[in-house]
């Protein structure tokens, strides 16, 4: 056979008798494999793979939300309350209206007093004991002229009575009877003994100080004299050897503290009091245009009062008013029984058979101006209330008063989501920030909405740079995401079926760049009934929220 | 290869794609010694694919450092096939459309380094000895067409919205483990030889995803609900903590720790010659199993096959009081659905068996041809692959071979090699791509193998079959 490979052959055969051979084909193998792994990293240049052609598309799901009316409002300091129907109100309501406390209508001052008596004493042979009555009386004033003190039950009090006296005997006594002060325990007026002995006839004294809780001031019958306190002070001394010094005195000084009454009984006086507070109605708060038109009897304000004072009191709720701020402030002065009505309420009082009890007082407004002063869309209700106690000003009539004695009111406005809606417009700003979207080609949000609210949201969102230049708008202008559910007619006015639609927003790569720029998106969302239908609004309303994206990534 | 890796040091998706393909290539199996050596019976290393081959010398020694070394990897596609140039001619781009034409159903990026500590084989007569200890590292990924399919396009295109995504045949295999070997050949008469070799296995470290079953549908409705299955279980026996490192932890290994993990395997052949210039040989080799016990981690899947649909978040589970909540509880609903479950039992994996069928016709003293069909049965799957080859000797001095196979649906694979010896000592680079040499970037297959044999008494002569003188 022949051999077809002669001349390679011959080459090698040639080559292997060289004396250099071995040397020579280790070297080609050694740059043969250099040249290979050169080869392999030229031949795959992974550095000139610069971009693709195709997009892969990534789908996912981002919400799936059933949304009610409350989970809109939590963080509405509203209560939502509802009906047997389950018609939906909002009660928005004030902190309470503390007005007026006992210490504020009828104080006790402290009181100082110095009432001195000087008389004779009688000649008596040693050893023979005698007695000399005196009647002390001095004013219990009160802070005010005109007042009048029935009784009082003091909680606490003291009273220090210092007795000075220049009798010159060796036994020599003091009792002093106070029958205003009548202990609570036994009814006995209120009675002090001290024991003076003076031999040496100069200017004795002594003092006492007692605890009024335990007494009651009384300054009726048969001490008729108003407010006035008597001391009976009966000195008893013996006769001695000591000489008569004629004219003697006896002093007292009063001195009443501390003075704070449990209960008062008598007349306090005309007084005037004011309490004030506000409403917060947050549901307006991200309100920029267009308002909530209630419907009839949709709007009530309810000012609920307490009164545990035993006197007359009239509320003047003159001054209540309904104010927007923000950009546009706004106000409305709300007439609770309508323009030109008097204002003026005379709340319960407790009897004197109802000492101790608390009487509530409803005042419920029916001809209010409420329903226009709404449409301004406040987020504020300033209310000023006035309190006047005793306004007839009669000091023959008996008032109490208890230390635990106070007014006080509080006011709800009850909204009742029965109306229309007239282009209520929501909006709202938001920090956005995004960047690293070079992969993203493209972006699309799929939401579909099932609209159980009778209830159009005309929405868009505008993404606006560090100057507030509007680099993108999401929306087509007027794209409503959300269809008014179909209604019934009256009463009800109930929704009869859900209406659903999905929307589509594409973002394109281009666009995808804008929102990079951007800094910030304004959100705005305009709530419309259809052609100003009144609705109303029930808790069994949902909306069915998903939404899904879909991104074009590029590498 | 490390060193273009670590250029990469911002991965985009796209480079990530190609790293994923690359690691794979890298560090991941299939055959342990070249196709070429089946036909160059001179070489010992030729046993190791039919242990009924007599090598042609009385003794040889392979030591250390200088023995067989062979690498190879196995890709679905080539790099052309990955990219296609831009329309400027100054850049490239991932073709996803040549990418998908060149996939198969279920496709395999794979690994495999084998290399030898020593060996030495004698012959006696009729009879010949060879013992071995040598090192196999082998990766391999298998994954369906679906997974790039899906990668490539995502599960928001047409293609998967409102379809079933179902792959079951995703799956890391990868092991190292050391190899005793005893092999023995016989020759029964002039026709007919026939060998074994019984092998000691010593697995290092093992990662074998046993099962692992994903199913995903994407609804085409509006918000694109997702429903997610999984059926794992992961087996693995090593110490490797974590993937952040684990080259580094692999590179930890070190060449020869013996473990508790202990295999045995074995290898079948035959050698017939119905003539004096033909050869036909059939084998069966890497028959075998380790059981693995040393640092066990079993992972497998609390939910196995339920499935979970994500429909979106609620809102209101979202934002708690007009802000962000930090964590959301859904999320730790999803961790928990898909949690795996540690256990720490043992277990056995099995080599992938190969079957060899081929024969050698020597149309003269010099030159010599030859077919191989070569079965990898791996995963209850047959692999086949064949190879045709012309062999030609420059004497004794040298050999040199060119063939060309046909694999895995890729016929783009010639190889080339040469066999030189120098007095004892017997030198040789294979490989059965390359083509791949030339043309890296068409290259979806590499393999190189290379070890330097020492040989002393050459039994054979002319018209002689080893230990049987002719007549």
């Amino acid at each position: 056979m022949k051999y077809n490979f002669i001349e390679p052959e011959r080459i090698l055969f040639y080559l292997s008798r060289r004396i250099y051979f071995r040397k020579f084909y280790l070297l080609l193998c050694l740059i043969a494999l250099t040249l290979q792994y050169s080869c392999i990293e030229k031949e795959l240049d992974f550095d000139s793979i610069k971009t693709q052609k195709w997009n892969s598309e990534w789908a996912m799901p981002l919400v799936n939300s059933t949304l009610m009316l409350e989970d809109f409002l939590n963080d509405s300091s509203g209560i939502i309350n509802e009906d047997p129907d389950g018609l939906i109100t909002l009660v928005y309501e004030s902190e309470e209206l503390v007005s007026v406390r006992a210490d504020e209508v009828a104080e006790i001052p402290d009181q100082v007093n110095e009432e001195l008596k000087v008389f004779d004493l009688p000649v008596i042979p040693p050893g023979i004991s005698a007695e000399i009555p005196l009647v002390f009386s001095f004013p219990f004033e009160l802070d005010e002229e005109g007042l009048r003190i029935d009784s009082i039950i003091f909680n606490q009090g003291s009273y220090n009575v210092t007795v000075s006296t220049d009798i010159n005997r060796d036994v020599l006594d003091v009792e002093l009877t106070v029958p205003n002060f009548l202990q609570l325990s036994n009814n006995e007026p209120l009675q002090i003994s001290m024991s003076l002995d003076n031999p040496q006839g100069t200017t004795i004294t002594g003092d006492t100080t007692i605890d009024l809780s335990m007494y009651r001031l009384v300054f009726d019958e048969p001490f008729a004299d108003t407010n006035y306190v008597y001391i009976h002070a009966l000195i008893h001394f013996t006769g001695d050897d000591n000489p008569l010094n004629n004219p003697y005195f006896l002093q007292l000084n009063n001195d009443f503290s501390e003075l704070e009454f449990g209960k008062f009984f008598g007349y306090a006086g005309e007084r005037t009091v004011q309490m004030s507070d506000t409403i917060e109605v947050d549901i307006f708060n991200v309100n920029d245009e267009g308002y909530f038109s209630f419907g009839p009897g949709s709007v009530n304000m309810t000012v609920e009062v307490e009164n545990s004072f035993g006197l007359p009191v009239i509320l003047d709720l003159e001054t209540i008013k309904a104010y927007r701020t923000g950009f546009e402030p706004d106000s409305v002065d709300v007439y609770i029984f309508g323009e030109g009505n008097p204002s003026l309420v005379e709340i319960n009082s407790p009897a004197p058979g109802q000492i101790g009890e608390t009487l509530n007082t409803t005042i419920v407004s029916d001809n209010s101006n409420f329903h226009e002063a709404l449409e301004i869309s406040p987020d504020k209700i300033f209310v000023d209330i006035i309190g006047l106690l005793n306004s007839d000003n009669n000091p023959s009539i008996s008032n109490f008063i208890l230390d635990t004695s106070k007014i006080s009111a509080s006011m709800a406005l009850e909204l009742e989501l029965f109306g229309s809606i007239n282009g209520y417009t929501i909006a709202d700003t938001i920090d956005f920030n995004i960047d690293n979207l070079d992969n993203i080609e493209s972006l699309l949000f799929a939401v579909d909405i099932e609209n159980g609210f009778p209830i159009n949201a005309v929405v868009q969102l505008e993404f606006v740079d560090s100057l507030y230049q509007v680099v993108h708008t999401l929306l087509p202008d007027g794209e409503q995401l959300m269809t008014a559910a179909d209604v019934s007619g009256p009463p009800d006015y109930r929704v009869t079926n859900p209406s659903s639609k999905i929307t589509e927003i594409v973002l394109n790569k281009e666009e995808l760049g804008q929102l990079e720029e951007a800094r910030q998106i304004l959100i705005k969302a305009v709530l419309t009934t259809t052609e100003n239908q009144v609705v109303k609004i029930y808790s069994d309303y949902s909306i069915g929220l998903e939404l899904g994206a879909k991104v074009g990534i590029g590498f | 290869m490390i060193n273009i890796l670590k250029k990469w040091k911002r991965i985009s998706p796209v480079k990530g794609l190609i790293l994923f393909v690359l690691l794979f290539q890298v560090f991941t199996s299939v055959s342990q010694v070249s196709r070429s050596v089946y036909f160059l019976e001179q070489l010992p290393s030729s046993s190791l694919t039919n242990p009924a081959f007599h090598p042609d010398y009385k003794l040889y020694v392979n030591l250390p450092v200088v023995s067989t070394l062979y690498l190879g990897f196995e890709s679905p596609f080539s790099f052309d096939q990955l990219t296609a140039e831009w329309e400027t001619g100054d850049s490239l781009y991932i073709d996803r459309e040549t990418v998908m034409g060149a996939l198969n159903e279920r496709n395999y990026f794979s690994f495999e380094i084998y290399n030898e500590f020593g060996r030495i084989g004698f012959g006696a007569g009729r009879h010949y000895f060879q013992l071995g200890i040598s090192k196999m590292f082998s990766t391999k990924f298998a994954f369906e067409k679906e997974l790039v399919e899906l990668f490539l396009y995502g599960n928001g295109s047409q293609r998967f919205l409102g379809k079933r995504i179902h792959l079951n045949r995703v799956g890391l295999n990868m092991t190292s483990y050391h190899e005793f070997s005893l092999g023995y050949s016989y020759r029964l008469n002039e026709k007919l030889t026939f060998g074994t070799r019984l092998k000691y296995l010593n697995g290092a470290f093992n990662v074998w995803t046993e099962k692992a079953d994903f199913q995903l549908y994407t609804s085409a409705e509006p918000n694109f609900p997702i429903t997610v299955s999984s059926d794992i279980l992961l087996r693995t026996s090593s110490t490797i903590s974590d993937f952040d490192n684990m080259i580094d932890q692999i590179e930890g290994y070190k060449w020869f720790d013996i473990s508790g993990n202990h295999g045995y395997g074995f290898d079948l052949g035959l050698e017939f010659r119905p003539e004096e210039n033909l050869r036909i040989n059939a084998s069966v080799v890497d028959f075998g199993w380790i059981n693995w016990k040393d640092n066990v981690k079993n992972f497998v899947s609390a939910n196995p096959g339920e499935d979970f649909t994500f429909e979106g978040f609620d809102i209101n589970d979202f934002i708690s009081n007009g802000s962000f909540t930090d964590s959301i509880q859904f999320l730790d609903t999803i961790i928990d659905h898909f949690r795996l479950e540690t256990t720490y039992d043992s277990y056995t994996s099995h080599l992938n068996p190969k079957v060899y069928l081929g024969g050698m016709w020597s149309m003269t003293k010099n030159n010599e041809v030859g077919v191989m069909l070569r079965s990898d049965i791996a995963e209850s799957r047959v692999q086949p692959s064949i190879t045709f080859n012309y062999l030609h000797r420059f004497g004794r001095v040298l050999t040199v071979y060119g063939n060309y196979s046909i694999m895995a649906n890729n016929y783009a694979n010639i190889g080339l090699g040469f066999i030189t010896k120098l007095g004892p000592v017997q030198f040789y680079i294979l490989n059965d791509m390359a083509w791949a040499l030339v043309k890296p970037a068409e290259a979806r297959n590499y393999n190189f193998q290379f070890g330097v044999n020492f040989v002393f008494g050459r039994s054979k002569k002319d018209g002689e079959v080893q230990g049987i003188r002719k007549n």
